[in-house]
């Protein structure tokens, strides 16, 4: 039978009228609007497809019909809704959870020569005895670590100041190791360290376990002295010469600098990156202070409202977009977390943006007297007197213990964005996440209330902002974008692309 | 470059697979070989051992013992080492293998369930199944050295069922360095049984080319002209990727798949991010294109704008793409990168406008029934010293 | 400020507040009391019972003065229209999870169960003319049932 050619139309079937797949969607400003499905597919229309959409007005075969279809927003009788392609697509959108708990955090001291204004650790100065991390603590800490299922484990050593507890640290890392390779794990260490008492043999221990250092810059030498005041009043200077020597001993490429924001930085975002710049550091994190431990105690010198931070976050934005067109590589942090959600298939491993939220489910805090809190932030709490994040101690826990505890479980039921006011009917929900511990701290309740949460309007805000770059289409904004997202450099994504 | 020849048959009636040797043989050598001369032997016996025989020369069918086709019309293009295929019925002579080629391919069968508008070897509804797994099995054996590629194509490979995976096994059993691209539209993957059975061959070295023509099921449905058959490809590309087996996404570049391009990569991004390459393939005319060719006849000097969209978004999102078929002339300068000389060489030419052309060497040039229908913009260049715009081999 | 169609009133009755009468049948009071939750920092509002069939929304702004927090206090007329899209959004967020509810439940519960354990049959059929007329190897195999 000789085979015949059809038409276009034999193929199609929108006679019937479409029917809706789950989407959210919001006004982005007046003419524009963002809607975007279950899976993190988006697009940004004009004013009124919402409603054209859920009122079954879209044309069959325009464009927007057909790209909405095509994104599984919705579906008609022409073919099958793919729900499988959906759920594949979830799935990859929420790997983080996969694997469990990832990142361990160990309190090694709370000691500290710093006295830093926002620090959210209650500083101790004096006994080593009292506020070092036992070794007994330290190796049942370890055997908690390994109990999580994840085949990539990142241990963060912490503090006070960690370096001043190095023997401690030379405890726990060797065991680590050990322990993670006899169960066919990955492991990544890295300490978060102002430097100030790196010897040169502290800095060669750590090249040799290849440890990652992650130091402080707030920013020129102003700023980050107003910021964290010293006796000698040159802890920018120290600074400086110490991320040098730690690049010559570990590589360049092993030290990371973080900033805090004070109300002080804020006036200066343009200053702080070039700083960035001239140390020669290619990513800056530009986040807002958590309201905790002794921020709250010296709120003048460090409270501020959010629209504060979002102006100097914005100002600072299109600064680090400048410094890329010219060339220079930099990475703003924040904006890459939520590029990757936005722009990619996948979710991303950062815990504080995540839903469920990133508090025990992704991270673990031990403290150094043993106890297990389900994040830093949890921790400080507890400083405070508050210990309604405590899951527990490593001495009377098991790690079933801890993750059936009434701590863990009330937390982890506040701890998904889709069921939370606000949030569930939310457009961003997919790229942002929830914060328990945040909620409680500032508004006294888990779940909190949307209206007023800081947390909320941040990232909403910043979402807008961004969603605002991305529907301009720029081709060399996106490269850029791309080549955050993509730990690459804006030379290496022309390379790679038309050009 | 011919591949197929035709004569006299007499003496056999299955059809032969061997070896050519122009050259004569000692009795131990001769089992899988086919002697090829332009005349006949004067004695009978210097045939003896031979598993056929080939002569441009005339020849009385009672003269060869051994299958024999004569008065074959050319014989040039046959060398020694060459495997062929010999008919009984109709005394074909077809090229299955050229040692020396890197086009090698293995033809599994006429039959498809897909029609597309521009396919490039239309289908046969004729039950070839059998017949042309046996020939290639044959033909696996006879291959001695271990070719670097070799291509698994037809129509639709997959409606061999079991007899595809017999195949594919003898492939990794005889050459497993030898790396497999099969062609196939990917639809009976959808059943996870079918993919099972593929994934269970472990395979070493197999690269599925899978064709996706649109972001829109109904478009791609048209140009395959199958219903059912994008929600067919899509899930079959995804119980490929589960179970490890890599694949190619191919695309070719026409009026229908055009319009929608850039929104086909970015939903191959998102969908089918698995994807080892993307690969953009401009049309051929040949089989049903010309037929359809008032629906499917673009110049692709007027596509440049999709093109470049499309490869911007899936180059910067970190999936490899490449362009073939593309004349440099009409390629946009800043996608040359991407251009590989990809036609086969025996069905590759230049045109007479290419004699003056400073970049011929760099350039895939044309199909060669592109003399009938090709870009009105084509025209020589001057040669090129930067090195970074010169496309790659 | 008035309304063009008979669904929706608003009467403006101070600096600092206004009244909203619904038609319910157009606006649910799932919309209205979404809409209220986003606007309960700026705006003290109350719902209460009407005699007519129309849901009634008196709204006070909170902040009445410019204060150093906030210099640029919103106005009645600023706030009335903001809040009557977000009424309108969150009734077409209502139809959407009222049309949509079960089939998300679906693609979860597929997302996090085994491989294979919840998936669609494929739709369609892959066979040509030649298998369709005489079956073999390739219909058994797409047919064989991977979990026996």
């Amino acid at each position: 039978m000789p085979r015949i050619f059809h038409p276009l139309e034999a193929y199609s079937n929108s006679a019937a009228e479409y029917r809706l797949l789950p989407f959210r969607f919001l006004r982005l400003d007046n003419e524009a609007e963002l809607l975007v499905n279950e899976v993190g597919e988006f697009v940004v229309s004009p004013k009124g497809t919402a409603q054209a959409l859920v009122r079954k007005q879209l044309i069959p075969g325009s464009d927007t019909y057909l790209t909405l279809r095509a994104k599984q927003f919705i579906t008609d009788d022409s073919s099958s809704p793919l729900l499988d392609l959906l759920a594949t697509k979830y799935r990859t959108k929420h790997s983080f959870i996969e694997g469990f708990t990832k990142l361990h955090i160990f309190v090694v001291t709370l000691r500290c020569d710093h006295s830093c204004h926002y620090c959210q650790v209650s500083r101790q100065t004096m006994d080593k005895n009292t506020y070092d991390m036992g070794l007994d603590t330290a190796e049942k800490s370890v055997e908690m670590m390994m109990k999580s299922p994840a085949q990539h484990l990142t241990l963060e050593l912490q503090g006070g100041e960690p370096l001043l507890a190095f023997d401690v640290i030379r405890h726990i890392v060797p065991l680590a190791k050990r322990r993670a390779t006899g169960l066919g794990k990955a492991l990544d260490i890295v300490v978060t360290t102002n430097l100030a008492n790196a010897t040169d043999d502290m800095l060669y221990y750590l090249r040799d376990e290849n440890i990652k250092v992650s130091t402080s810059l707030d920013g020129p030498a102003f700023i980050h002295n107003a910021n964290r005041p010293r006796p000698g009043n040159n802890s920018y200077e120290l600074t400086i010469q110490n991320i040098e020597r730690a690049r010559k001993i570990l590589g360049v490429g092993k030290v990371a600098a973080l900033m805090t924001t004070t109300q002080l930085s804020l006036q200066h975002p343009i200053e702080i990156i070039d700083e960035y710049v001239r140390r020669g550091f290619h990513s800056i994190f530009l986040r807002p202070i958590s309201p905790y431990g002794f921020a709250v105690k010296t709120k003048k010198k460090t409270g501020y409202q959010i629209d504060d931070f979002l102006k100097f976050y914005r100002t600072g934005l299109a600064h680090i977009i400048r410094i890329n067109q010219d060339g220079y590589n930099l990475a703003e942090v924040y904006a890459k977390i939520v590029l990757t959600k936005i722009m990619t298939p996948y979710g991303t491993g950062f815990v504080d943006l995540q839903s469920p939220a990133g508090a025990g489910i992704n991270v673990l805090v031990y403290n150094y007297d043993g106890d297990v809190y389900a994040t830093d932030e949890a921790r400080m709490l507890a400083e405070m007197g508050d210990q309604t994040f405590r899951l527990g101690n490593v001495n009377t826990h098991s790690h079933k213990d801890i993750f059936t505890g009434e701590p863990f479980l009330s937390l982890v039921s506040a701890s998904c964005n889709q069921s939370l006011s606000g949030c569930s009917d939310c457009a961003f929900q997919l790229f942002c996440g929830s914060d328990p511990v945040f909620n409680h701290a500032t508004q006294g309740d888990m779940v909190g209330h949307r209206p007023p949460s800081d947390f909320c309007r941040r990232h909403m805000q910043v979402m807008k902002h961004l969603f605002g770059m991305i529907s301009e289409r720029d081709p060399e904004l996106m490269r850029i974008f791309f080549a955050w997202i993509r730990n690459s450099s804006l030379r290496e994504i022309c390379e790679g692309a038309p050009s | 470059m011919r591949l197929a020849t035709a004569g006299s048959p007499c003496s056999f009636s299955r059809p032969v697979v061997g070896r050519v040797s122009r050259i004569p043989l000692p009795a131990e050598g001769r089992t899988d070989r086919i002697l090829l001369r332009e005349d006949i032997p004067q004695d009978v016996e210097d045939l003896r051992g031979y598993r056929g025989f080939l002569t441009l020369a005339r020849m009385h069918p009672n003269f060869s013992l051994i299958p024999t086709i004569s008065s074959i019309r050319e014989i040039d293009h046959l060398r020694t080492g060459d495997i062929v295929a010999m008919e009984p019925r109709n005394g074909f002579i077809r090229t299955l293998y050229r040692p020396d080629s890197h086009h090698n391919v293995i033809f599994a069968t006429e039959r498809c369930n897909s029609n597309c508008l521009m396919c490039s070897q239309p289908p046969q509804d004729r039950d070839d199944a059998a017949a042309l797994t046996q020939r290639n099995l044959e033909l696996i054996n006879l291959i001695d050295t271990p070719p670097s590629r070799l291509v698994i194509t037809g129509g639709e490979p997959t409606l061999l069922g079991e007899r595809l995976f017999t195949i594919i096994a003898a492939l990794r059993d005889r050459f497993p360095e030898t790396y497999v691209h099969m062609l196939t539209n990917g639809r009976t993957f959808a059943w996870p049984a079918f993919a099972e059975g593929l994934a269970e061959l472990k395979h070493p070295n197999l690269m599925l080319g899978i064709p996706l023509y649109s972001d829109d099921s109904t478009i791609h449905d048209y140009v395959v002209q199958a219903k059912d058959a994008f929600d067919q490809t899509m899930i079959g590309f995804h119980q490929l990727a589960r179970r490890g087996m890599r694949v190619e996404i191919r695309v070719v570049l026409h009026a229908v798949t055009i319009p929608r391009l850039p929104q086909l990569a970015e939903y191959i991004y998102r969908n089918l991010t698995f994807a080892e390459h993307v690969a953009l393939m401009g049309l051929e005319n040949i089989g049903y294109a010309p037929r359809n060719m008032n629906k499917l006849w673009i110049d692709p000097h007027d596509y440049q704008d999709q093109l470049e969209s499309a490869v911007e978004i899936l180059s910067t999102r970190g999936m490899n793409v490449s362009i073939y078929n593309h004349q440099l002339c009409v390629l946009r300068k800043s996608l040359w990168k991407f251009a590989r000389k990809s036609i086969s060489d025996w069905k590759n030419i230049y045109i007479d406008e290419c004699e003056q052309c400073g970049v011929r060497e760099h350039c895939g040039g044309f199909f060669k029934w592109a003399t009938k229908l090709h870009s009105q913009h084509i025209h020589p260049l001057a040669p090129v010293l930067d090195q970074e715009t010169s496309p790659r081999a | 400020m008035s309304s063009v169609d008979d669904s929706f009133g608003c009467e403006i009755d101070s600096e600092f507040s206004a009244t909203i009468r619904l038609d319910p049948r157009i606006y649910s009071k799932e919309a209205i009391l979404k809409a209220c939750y986003w606007s309960s920092n700026i705006a003290y509002i109350h719902i209460p019972e009407a005699p007519d069939e129309r849901l009634v929304v008196r709204i006070e702004l909170k902040q009445k003065v410019p204060s150093l927090e906030n210099p640029k206090a919103l106005t009645i007329g600023e706030f009335v229209p903001e809040f009557c899209n977000s009424l309108l959004d969150f009734e077409l967020r209502r139809q959407v999870e009222a049309e949509t509810a079960s089939i998300r439940q679906l693609i979860l519960a597929k997302a996090f169960s085994e491989s294979g354990v919840l998936e669609d049959e494929p739709v369609g059929t892959v066979v040509d003319p030649v298998e369709e007329g005489a079956p073999g190897s390739l219909v058994q195999i797409i047919k064989a049932d991977l979990n026996n």
